[in-house]
């Protein structure tokens, strides 16, 4: 009998591909990619955002400084038109100069020079806020020496920071004003993270606002913005700059909030992964052992079926043998009783004795025919089915045997259905018997090329179903008996399947015989007629 | 009546000697194969006689023997006995021209019937063929003189219709029963009826 496989369901290629996800290795490095991804991303965003906010308030001290130092221009031009209508140095002056200093704290000192005509130059008026350095005339004279009268020019000035504009007013006098460049910007105008720094083309003049670290730490940057002051005096550069650490670019807050979601949303994914794939391969599992159940049963089916078939065709095959000897001992005994007859022996005790023997050989015969009519009592469940069906149905179960022996089974069967008026199981048993003879005469050779074929062709007003092997073949002194009952070339066969395979094609109006290959092994053929009427091919549709 | 032989082609050789032991206290000839190729080989030498094929024998069947038999000229009457009993090969048996079909074992008196059956059969057979011999013999104009004679037509009837002289038409007649060997006009009817070419 055929034994069931290995319970061993090898899961398909595809969800290979997904375990690799079980490897905790691969999920620290997604994870991994996934922070890196964030940090650039992160980084990038945040500098942009620096860059803007730098350049924006950058722009908006560059246009308040220029407002500034056109305003000193002003100032400058109204004063030297107020020194230049009074000849003498007066109180008006003073008093607008203190007015000046008063409302524009980075203007520090006002002064009033007398340029030189042959003597050294002196102060003429001077006004100063206290934060104002005293001028030196002599500086002033020679800053405006080159001028022609009504222009302005820059000029250094002695205390730190300060710086000076100078105007020529006319061949004699010059104005000056002392400005404190660390008030050109108002207190809340500079942001609190910026550091400003003036400069002229001399050199800086002044910086503001936060400290730069001496060190720019780990990954930390600075974020610049430089302009000029557009300004015919007073010519300055204005550079604004931010430092920007590495805590800015990727506040640790937000980021640990990513790490943590991130690395429980891979986790979750993973585990959701691995369910699923526990899921289809459990499926799998439960796919393979319905398909071995369904195997199972066909072959439970058929042993059954073999079984039932196997002790009729016993009971037959007896019947068949114990008839022969019968018909002797009938036909003998009533030729007895008529030579007895013809010899006057009528009555007499031999004749007697063979009566007797025609009784019991009759008795007999009553005998065999009750068990043929057991026998035939299986009733006959012929319809009208698709013999390719049932042929491929019989030789994937015969597969699994024939693997395990190593035997190659090649099956050949036309698309187009075959329809003939069998019983399925009975048929299938048929052809499955003649598969494993084929099988058995194949390891008996012991061939490593072991081969059986099964073939399913038209042929004239039926179908032919061929099974051939490249075994060792049938003896011709065999060939003539082989589908006689109890005949068996085999040591412990019964010599039951043969005959039974006949008793069953004849039975659907069929016939089998045997031959030899074309190229040795043995060759058997079934013949069965094709279900004719359209009815018949109706009832298979159904 | 007397019965044609019997050829009984039986592989168990306990049947054959006790059915030809049987039938031999009958008085009836009866010859027995036990190999169904050698009496195929031997048949058409045999005068015509009744079958008696067992149905079940290595390498052929009763019926295939049957089928080749009748295929080489010789389609006797065929008795096929079987232990088998089995309806469909029954039917078949019918089908194929087979007169009657036994079940082993066989009781004395209805093989002995089946057997006078087969051989008044065998007969009809036999007369059917012995007329077609008879009556092929004859000439064309012969032929139709037989016919009209088979009518119960008179000489000078057959004259008028053939446009014959009656003295002519008396000389056919006088060649018709010289041929078939009889001049009685009830065996020439028989004959005209039976003695058509198959």
């Amino acid at each position: 009998m055929m034994r069931l496989p290995n319970p061993d369901p090898a899961a398909p290629p595809m969800h290979r591909r997904l375990t690799f996800l079980r490897s905790s290795a691969a999920l620290a490095g997604g994870w991994l990619l996934l922070l890196a991804a964030f940090g650039v991303y992160s980084a990038t965003s945040h500098w942009q955002a620096f860059e803007q906010e730098v350049s924006e308030s950058g722009r908006a001290l560059q246009r308040a400084i220029s407002q500034r130092v056109a305003q000193h221009d002003a100032h400058l031009t109204g004063l030297s038109a107020l020194g230049l209508a009074q000849a003498q140095p007066s109180e008006d002056f003073d008093l607008v100069a203190k007015s000046i200093l008063r409302f524009y704290p980075r203007i520090v000192a006002i002064d009033l020079v007398r340029l030189p005509s042959g003597t050294s130059p002196d102060v003429v008026s001077s006004a100063t806020s206290g934060d104002g350095s005293t001028v030196d005339p002599a500086q002033v004279s020679r800053a405006v020496e080159m001028l022609t009268p009504g222009k302005a020019a820059y000029g250094a000035d002695a205390k730190p920071g300060h710086y000076r504009v100078m105007k020529r007013m006319n061949e004699t006098m010059a104005v000056s004003l002392d400005i404190d460049g660390a008030k050109l910007v108002e207190g809340e105008e500079l942001p609190r993270w910026a550091t400003l720094r003036l400069s002229t083309a001399e050199g800086p003049l002044l910086e503001t606002g936060v400290k730069q670290p001496a060190s720019e730490g780990f990954l930390a940057r600075t974020v610049s913005f430089d302009a000029s002051i557009v300004s015919a005096t007073q010519p300055l550069r204005l550079s604004l700059q931010r430092h920007v650490t590495l805590a800015q670019l990727l506040p640790p807050l937000p980021f640990a909030l990513f790490a943590a979601i991130s690395l429980a949303g891979l986790v979750l994914v993973r585990s959701l992964l691995k369910h699923r794939q526990d899921a289809v391969l459990a499926r799998e599992a439960a796919d393979a052992a319905s398909r071995r159940e369904a195997l199972r049963q066909h072959e439970t089916k058929l042993a059954h079926a073999l079984r039932i078939n196997s002790m009729g065709e016993m009971a037959s095959g007896i019947a068949h043998e114990l008839t022969q000897p019968l018909t002797a001992l009938l036909s003998q005994s009533q030729a007895g009783r008529r030579i007895a007859a013809a010899n006057g022996l009528t009555d007499t005790p031999i004749d007697t004795v063979l009566a007797a023997n025609v009784q019991q050989a009759k008795r007999a015969a009553d005998i065999l025919v009750r068990l043929r009519a057991y026998v035939g009592k299986s009733a006959l469940e012929a319809g009208v089915h698709d013999l390719g069906r049932h042929v491929a149905d019989i030789v994937a179960l015969s597969r699994i045997d024939l693997d395990r022996r190593g035997i190659a089974l090649d099956v050949a069967v036309p698309e187009a259905p075959a329809l003939a008026r069998i019983d399925p199981v009975e048929i299938e048993q048929v052809i499955h018997n003649l598969i494993r003879n084929a099988a058995d005469a194949v390891e008996q050779a012991g061939r490593a090329d072991g081969r059986v074929r099964v073939s399913l062709t038209p042929a004239g007003p039926g179908y032919e179903i061929i099974v051939s092997d490249n075994g060792v073949g049938i003896a011709p002194d065999i060939l003539p008996r082989l589908f006689e009952p109890f005949f068996s070339s085999k040591p412990d066969g019964m010599g039951l399947g043969l005959s039974l395979c006949e008793s069953i094609v004849e039975r659907f109006d069929g016939s089998i015989s045997a031959g030899d290959g074309v190229k040795g092994g043995a060759v058997f053929t079934v013949r069965l007629p094709a279900a004719q009427d359209r009815q018949e091919r109706e009832e298979a549709a159904e | 009546m007397t019965m044609a032989p019997v050829y009984l082609v039986d592989d168990d050789e306990g049947v054959r000697s006790a059915l030809s032991l049987l039938l031999g206290t009958y008085g009836i000839r009866i010859e027995t194969f036990g190999d169904p190729t050698a009496f195929l080989a031997r048949a058409p030498k045999l005068k015509p006689g009744v079958l008696l094929l067992d149905l079940r024998m290595p390498a052929i069947t009763g019926l295939q023997l049957h089928e080749r038999l009748a295929a080489i000229g010789c389609d006797w009457p065929t008795i096929i006995c079987t232990g088998h009993g089995d309806v469909h090969a029954c039917r078949r048996a019918f089908k194929a021209g087979v007169v009657d079909f036994l079940t082993k074992p066989i009781d004395e008196q209805v093989l002995i019937e089946a057997l006078q059956q087969a051989s008044g059969a065998l007969d009809v057979h036999a007369e059917k063929a012995e007329a077609v011999k008879l009556v092929a013999q004859l000439t064309d104009r012969e032929r139709e003189v037989l016919d009209m004679v088979g009518r119960g037509w008179s000489t000078k009837e057959i004259a008028d219709s053939l446009r014959l002289s009656p003295r002519t038409v008396d000389t056919h007649r006088a060649n018709i029963a010289q041929k078939l060997g009889t001049t009685s006009v009830a065996e020439f009817a028989r004959l005209a009826l039976i003695g058509q070419a198959p």
